[in-house]
């Protein structure tokens, strides 16, 4: 073994760890940290306790001889900051994940199905996709979000209408070139149907270029995610969400309870910047020749 | 094709571009379930005067018909309609709000391609150190900071020490003092200094400070990103080893052999991210209590006002075209090998 060398190979490994973090963190943080993420009642021995607001990282509450530590403090409301930052990872990446699969399917069969078959087709799907790839993407997203209202599903699909045309134009672009590759035009000749040159041949070889996109989308869909749930879209409480406690928390951040603010404010940006490193740097260590701006 | 003719091609498909966004818009409201009048004033109407205000917005015609009274009123009228509750026309409000939007994106820019430039150069001079580095880490935290977050951060790490100020566009007096101003063109800054009000344009470019470094340090990552990469490129061409060679010391072999070759992409990624601009603005805008375009979107979706989300993308289409086509244009005007 040795160490790794350069920003690619640091880049990779710095990011895997911490998209393993926040996904272990995303699939059992909220079980891990139970109902303290959600509310300030704490029920010890059938006894109910109120916990108060805006205590400093590292406070602890003694209740019926226990001690409780809160290791990040309270929020206005007297919830266990760390709790919701924990359990806050399953909303953003459940978000995430949704809006990057309907993207990247939707994307790539218009993609498909725009550069094989070309003509008007190719035509009006590329001037719609240039359109809204032209398009400031967040405020399409939060005009989308506005219209559809809360839920998990909602916001996906906000977020994913908007990186649609990113996942399309790559597509179409791909089976442009290999349209006129010679394995396709053998499998022409050879009667293969449409749905089997497409499926068969050209689909394979769009799958690496997909995944490729894939980890920098993710990233994008996170900070997107953080953006609407600020502007209090898409998202009802108490539901944890680091966007949207830290639009909850704005005044009593500014008025200087600094950690309610940067806990989950650092959340989102190690969470992006886990899954951008990812991308980026195995980008660069598979495609070393292609440097890209 | 000549200039002309690509600029004329290039105006001739922004219409396209808007009609694209304005159908997905329409779909977007009128198959979604809710309709605006249920949205404002409850499900709890009664049917007659549900019945009226549906037939005043045009809203008990078939979609097809309400589709194309819309495109008419939005092409041929240039009307964008009124808001549902104050009846203000969203035109007005937007005129008011764009200016503002407008001086925050370009204080922005320059602050991103300021940064940029210089951390590219800098990555670029300082090839074999740690420098360059540094740049690129700091290009992929910028990228992975929220725009919001950042804005807070100014607000309490700079602005609470410092006495800057966090909120709003001008002090209250000053508010009240440059509506009767002689001269009036909606932008701040423009109007304080054609009325020699020298205070009210220290007083906006202060206000201003907070929101322009937030936006371009948001933005900086990606210049500096372009500036490097293409500075570096040329670094290694003849041409700059044949300057270095007659002994031109190597910071002018940078700035000047080097960087020009960074114009170009750095136009280009300029016109690319208007759309993130704009974006950001919008976050930018709300962190701040900036009153411009972004805080009016964000002020539609609160109240449910389709007219002005509806008014405000049309603008922003129009904004994106016409910045692709300038950036076209400047293209021809700064390398004189494009043609078109």
């Amino acid at each position: 073994m040795r160490l790794p060398r350069g920003f690619a190979e640091w880049g990779l490994v710095v990011g895997t760890a911490l998209v393993a973090v926040f996904v272990a963190l995303a699939l059992v943080g909220e079980s891990l940290v139970g109902p303290r993420a959600v509310s300030n009642i704490l029920v010890v021995d059938g006894r109910v306790y109120e916990v108060p607001p805006l205590l400093p990282p590292g406070s602890s509450l003694v209740v019926e001889g226990r001690e409780l530590v809160f290791i990040m403090g309270t929020d206005q409301l007297g919830r266990d900051v760390f709790a919701r930052v924990v359990s806050g990872a399953r909303f953003v990446l459940t978000v995430a994940f949704f809006s990057t699969a309907i993207s990247a399917v939707i994307g790539t069969i218009l993609g498909l199905l725009s550069g094989y078959i070309g003509g008007f087709l190719d035509r009006v799907l590329s001037l719609v996709m240039d359109s809204m790839y032209a398009f400031p993407g967040l405020i399409l997203a939060i005009a989308i979000a506005a219209l559809l209202g809360v839920g998990v599903l909602n916001i996906s699909l906000a977020i994913a209408v908007v990186y649609i045309p990113s996942y399309y134009r790559m597509v179409r672009g791909v089976v442009l070139s290999l349209k006129a590759a010679p394995f396709v035009e053998a499998a022409v000749l050879a009667g293969a149907s449409s749905w089997s040159i497409v499926t068969r041949h050209i689909l394979p070889n769009v799958v690496p270029q997909i995944v490729s996109l894939l980890p920098v989308s993710f990233a994008d869909a996170i900070i997107t995610e953080a953006g609407l749930t600020f502007l209090g879209l898409g998202i009802e409480p108490p539901t944890p969400d680091w966007g949207f406690d830290l639009n909850k928390g704005r005044q009593f951040f500014l008025a200087g309870y600094w950690w309610i603010g940067v806990f989950p404010g650092s959340m989102i940006i190690l969470s992006v910047l886990g899954f951008l490193l990812v991308g980026e740097s195995l980008n660069e260590l598979l495609n070393p020749r292609k440097v890209e701006a | 094709m000549g200039l002309k003719e690509h600029i004329l091609y290039r105006l001739a498909l922004t219409p396209l571009m808007l009609l694209v966004l304005l159908t997905l818009v329409f779909v977007l409201m009128r198959v979604l379930p809710g309709d605006p009048i249920t949205m404002l004033e409850g499900k709890n109407i009664p049917e007659d005067v549900l019945a009226r205000r549906r037939a005043e917005l045009g809203l008990d015609k078939p979609l097809h018909i309400q589709y194309v009274n819309y495109l008419y009123s939005v092409f041929v009228k240039l009307d964008l309609g009124v808001t549902a509750l104050e009846r203000i026309p969203v035109s007005y409000l937007i005129a008011t709000r764009l200016p503002a939007t407008v001086d925050l994106a370009i204080a922005g820019s320059i602050v991103a391609i300021a940064i940029g430039v210089v951390m590219g150069l800098l990555s670029a001079r300082y090839e074999e150190s740690w420098f360059p580095q540094f740049a690129r880490v700091y290009s992929s935290v910028v990228y992975s900071i929220p725009v919001f977050y950042l804005g807070l951060l100014l607000q309490v790490g700079l602005a609470r020490p410092s006495g800057l100020p966090t909120t709003g566009r001008l002090n209250p007096v000053n508010m009240v003092t440059l509506d009767s101003l002689p001269v009036r063109t909606g932008f701040v800054l423009l109007d304080s200094l054609l009325n020699w009000r020298l205070d009210i344009a220290a007083d906006y470019l202060m206000h201003m400070l907070l929101p322009a470094l937030t936006l371009g340090i948001y933005l900086s990552g990606i210049f500096t990103r372009v500036t490097y990469l293409s500075v570096a490129e040329a670094m290694v061409q003849d041409y700059t080893r044949a300057a270095r060679a007659r002994g031109i010391r190597e910071w002018r072999v940078v700035a000047r052999y080097g960087f020009r070759n960074a114009l170009i992409p750095l136009l280009t990624m300029a016109g690319l991210q208007v759309a993130a601009l704009l974006g950001g603005a919008v976050l930018t805008e709300t962190t701040f209590n900036w009153e411009g375009l972004g805080l009016l979107v964000y002020e539609g979706v609160l109240k449910r006002d389709y007219a002005i989300v509806q008014g405000a993308v049309t603008i922003y289409a129009l904004i994106v075209a016409l910045v692709s086509l300038a950036v076209d244009v400047a293209y021809a005007l700064v390398d004189p090998r494009v043609r078109y």
